[in-house]
């Protein structure tokens, strides 16, 4: 055999073997039998040259980085050996179709345009889509062939780039210069075959990568939801079957420092065998858990790892139920741990890898901040439950005393000798109006805690709406003269009775045009007007008072708000405007409040108004 | 149509015709050998994945001009007949023969083109070489004397 000499770049090799001249001998008795011999140069490759390109592929395969540096490097090591004036691959990839085109030493036998025009047919054709990945027509041969006309010296090899069980997913377009051989065409398609297998692997490492993040993203939105869906263990172990295990379960730690398994244990169709033994005594031992759980490292159990798989207590016994392998990974928080989760894989599954540890570290850190979320959540609502509690307590165990003092303090002063009365009169007034506003402190912290429990309730009767108003506007009547503010009721021409809790409602208008009074200068207007709409009585409360700034409107029905606290020396609780919309909800109807800075408020209210 | 298709049905004519094939059941047993002979030849060079992958093209597009070809099968080592010998009963042999002339023009036709024609000859020469008996079994085919 020749020793091959160096080449330059695109020369072919010209050694001669006694095989090569052999078959290509045959080559010509079999084109002149079939009547379609043409004029093909006698050229000889060496395979072992090939062979050496071959290896030089495969080594930039295996340094596999992304298609477009790898196929160009791919297509000049071919080019090597096999002289390419141009290719083309178009391919279906994880996240499209997409097409490379490549320019080799020499002139392209191909017009411009011709080459991607073809390789679209080509792989509509082998791959079964349009080049824009949409469902094809039905392909035809005519696709590959149509209006491609080649100079002699030309060749043009296509071939599929063919996946996992047979599935051509692209194809590939190799512009020969001068025409090729079998050999060469072996070579090519080695090549090809070598270049769909790389690009096969990463669209599914690219896919199973997409997978993983769709995982991780259903994961936290599931996580996020289940913040008002209820704990987070039991919601989150059946999202991890089965794009993590054929069967899991949690552990969490206790107040004790213990570990406690988290029911329910979950399992894929066809584990439910698993999920009965996941339930047994033997099996419900969490040494391994409690070893995660300590050391913040999590495990991966398999036929690999010997000892714990082969312990009779748990791995066989895991094994006999067709367990094929385990992972356990740590819940940790902020340092501290929480629990672990224990993913089991079947027979159908492959051992678990570090590519599943991975996975399943970043599922347990996002399953840990929603157990962390949910824990501090529930000390808040504890916490706020337990002010609720004693704020309730307080207010009941004041209001006996305080109810004592007011009487005392009226029947001190219905007593009080007429020569005494003058001088202790102002000390007396003093006391009864200290004495009011405690008792209207105290109510309104007891109906506020009433509406926190849920506890609050109302009893509907059917009441004229006028006779409500009247009341609740006599109330104010005093306050308003005293400010020269007028005090106008507009009534609608038809008398209107509405299904409500009267006191309840009386307090709602005397809230309202208690505020109303409160934030008009004097000689202003306070206005009460309601009419029937659609179903309802709506009710509304309109002054020409100083008005609420539009960043405080949102705010003025929530609790302890107060706007008004600096406003002529005005002061109140806070939560008159909170009860009044827990009591108009109450009532099924709605309040809102509209207003101009410097020229007034409308705060009105609905209540259906119970007519069948 | 274009030349090299006209060249491809010539030969096949010309085989169809040595092989003298006019019963549903000769036909068909021409159309497996003739398969298994091309398959057997292109695989050398091609391997059998994008073999397998081609030659399941040309069925899936020659079913659409004679469904009954859908029902052959490629598999690792070539083409199951199976579905296809238990449904022959009820093809007419002009219907049949058309089909394997079709179906054998469209297989060296696009594996000519892709292959920029260098399979062709050989192809070619493994159908036209090939010696076919009345009955046909893997012992009595041969690709060349």
């Amino acid at each position: 055999m020749t020793t091959p000499m160096l080449r330059r770049r695109g020369q072919r090799d010209r050694d001669v073997v006694g095989d090569n001249t052999r078959r290509d001998s045959f080559i010509r008795h079999v084109r002149t039998v079939s009547g379609v011999h043409k004029a093909v140069p006698q050229r000889q490759s060496c395979p072992y040259r090939l062979l050496s390109n071959l290896d030089e592929v495969d080594q930039i395969l295996a340094r596999f980085e992304n298609p477009p540096s790898t196929i160009p490097a791919v297509l000049a090591a071919v080019s090597e050996a096999v002289p390419l004036c141009g290719a083309s691959v178009m391919y279906r990839g994880s996240d499209g179709v997409r097409c490379l085109m490549w320019k080799g030493m020499g002139d392209d036998p191909l017009p411009p345009g011709v080459a991607e025009s073809h390789i679209a047919a080509a792989y509509r054709y082998l791959a079964g889509e349009t080049e824009h990945g949409e469902s094809a027509l039905r392909p035809s041969s005519k696709d590959l062939t149509a209006g491609l006309k080649l100079p002699g010296h030309a060749s043009l090899i296509v071939l599929p780039l063919v996946g996992d069980g047979g599935r051509a997913f692209g194809a590939m377009q190799l512009q020969g210069d001068g025409q090729l051989d079998e050999t060469d065409l072996t070579f090519v398609k080695i090549v090809v075959s070598h270049l769909a297998i790389a690009l096969d692997e990463r669209a599914k490492r690219e896919a199973e990568e997409q997978q993983r993040q769709k995982f991780l993203s259903d994961l936290t939105t599931s996580l996020i939801e289940s913040r008002s869906n209820g704990p987070v263990l039991p919601l989150a172990v059946p999202l991890l079957v089965p794009f993590l295990a054929d069967a899991c379960f949690a552990d969490e730690v206790s107040e004790n420092g213990q570990l406690r398994r988290v029911e329910p244990g979950f399992a894929a169709e066809g584990y439910q065998t698993l999920l009965a033994a996941m339930k047994t005594e033997s099996l419900m031992t969490s040494e391994a858990q409690a070893r995660v759980a300590a050391s913040g490292t999590p495990v991966v159990y398999d036929e690999r790892s010997s000892d714990a798989w082969t312990d009779p207590f748990v791995g066989l016994k895991l094994q006999e139920v067709g367990v094929r392998s385990m992972m356990v990974v740590p819940l940790v928080r902020r340092g501290r741990p929480l629990g672990t989760i224990t993913l089991l894989a079947g027979e159908s599954r492959r051992p678990y890898d570090e590519r599943d540890l991975a996975i399943a570290e970043e599922m347990a850190r996002r399953v840990a901040i929603a157990l962390d979320d949910e824990a501090r959540a529930m000390r808040m609502e504890r916490a706020i439950r337990d002010r609720q509690e004693i704020l309730a307590l307080v207010a009941h165990d004041l209001r006996a005393p305080l109810s004592a003092l007011s009487i005392a303090s009226s029947v001190l002063l219905r007593r009080t000798p007429d020569s005494d009365r003058r001088a202790s009169r102002k000390f007396l007034e003093i006391i009864s109006r200290s004495l009011r506003q405690m008792d209207h402190l105290v109510a309104g912290l007891l109906d506020t805690a009433s509406l926190d429990s849920g506890h609050f309730t109302i009893r509907k009767e059917w009441h004229p709406v006028s006779s409500i108003v009247e009341d609740a506007l006599e109330m104010q009547a005093l306050a308003a003269s005293q400010k020269a503010l007028v005090l106008q009721a507009d009534r609608p021409d038809e008398a209107m009775h509405v299904y409500c809790d009267r006191d309840r409602i009386m307090q709602v208008l005397i809230n309202l045009l208690g505020n109303a009074v409160k934030f008009t200068p004097s000689g202003g207007l306070v206005k009460i007007v309601w009419r029937r709409l659609a179903g309802e009585l709506l009710v509304s409360v309109i002054d020409t008072g100083c008005g609420i700034a539009p960043a405080h409107l949102n705010r003025v029905f929530e609790r302890y708000w107060e706007a008004g606290g600096r406003y002529h020396g005005s002061r109140g609780t806070g939560l008159g405007l909170y009860i009044s919309r827990g009591i108009i909800e109450a009532h099924g109807g709605k309040i809102w409040v509209e207003s101009d800075v410097g020229k007034g408020s409308r705060f009105s209210f609905t209540v259906p108004d119970g007519q069948p | 149509m274009n030349d090299e298709r006209t060249v491809h049905e010539n030969v096949v004519d010309e085989w169809l015709t040595r092989a003298n094939g006019s019963s549903a059941d000769r036909l068909l047993d021409l159309l497996e050998a003739s398969l298994r002979l091309i398959w057997s030849r292109a695989r050398r060079t091609l391997g059998d994945r994008t073999l397998g992958a081609v030659v399941g093209r040309v069925l899936y597009t020659s079913s659409e001009a004679y469904p009954f070809l859908g029902t052959l099968r490629v598999g690792t080592g070539g083409i199951r007949f199976d579905d296809l010998r238990a449904e022959v009963d009820a093809i007419a042999p002009t219907e049949l023969f058309r089909a394997v002339r079709f179906v054998v023009t469209e297989l060296l036709d696009v594996l000519g083109h892709l292959t920029a024609g260098i399979l062709t000859p050989a192809l070619h020469a493994e159908l036209l070489t090939a010696r076919f008996g009345a009955k046909f079994g893997k012992a009595r085919i041969g690709s060349r004397p």
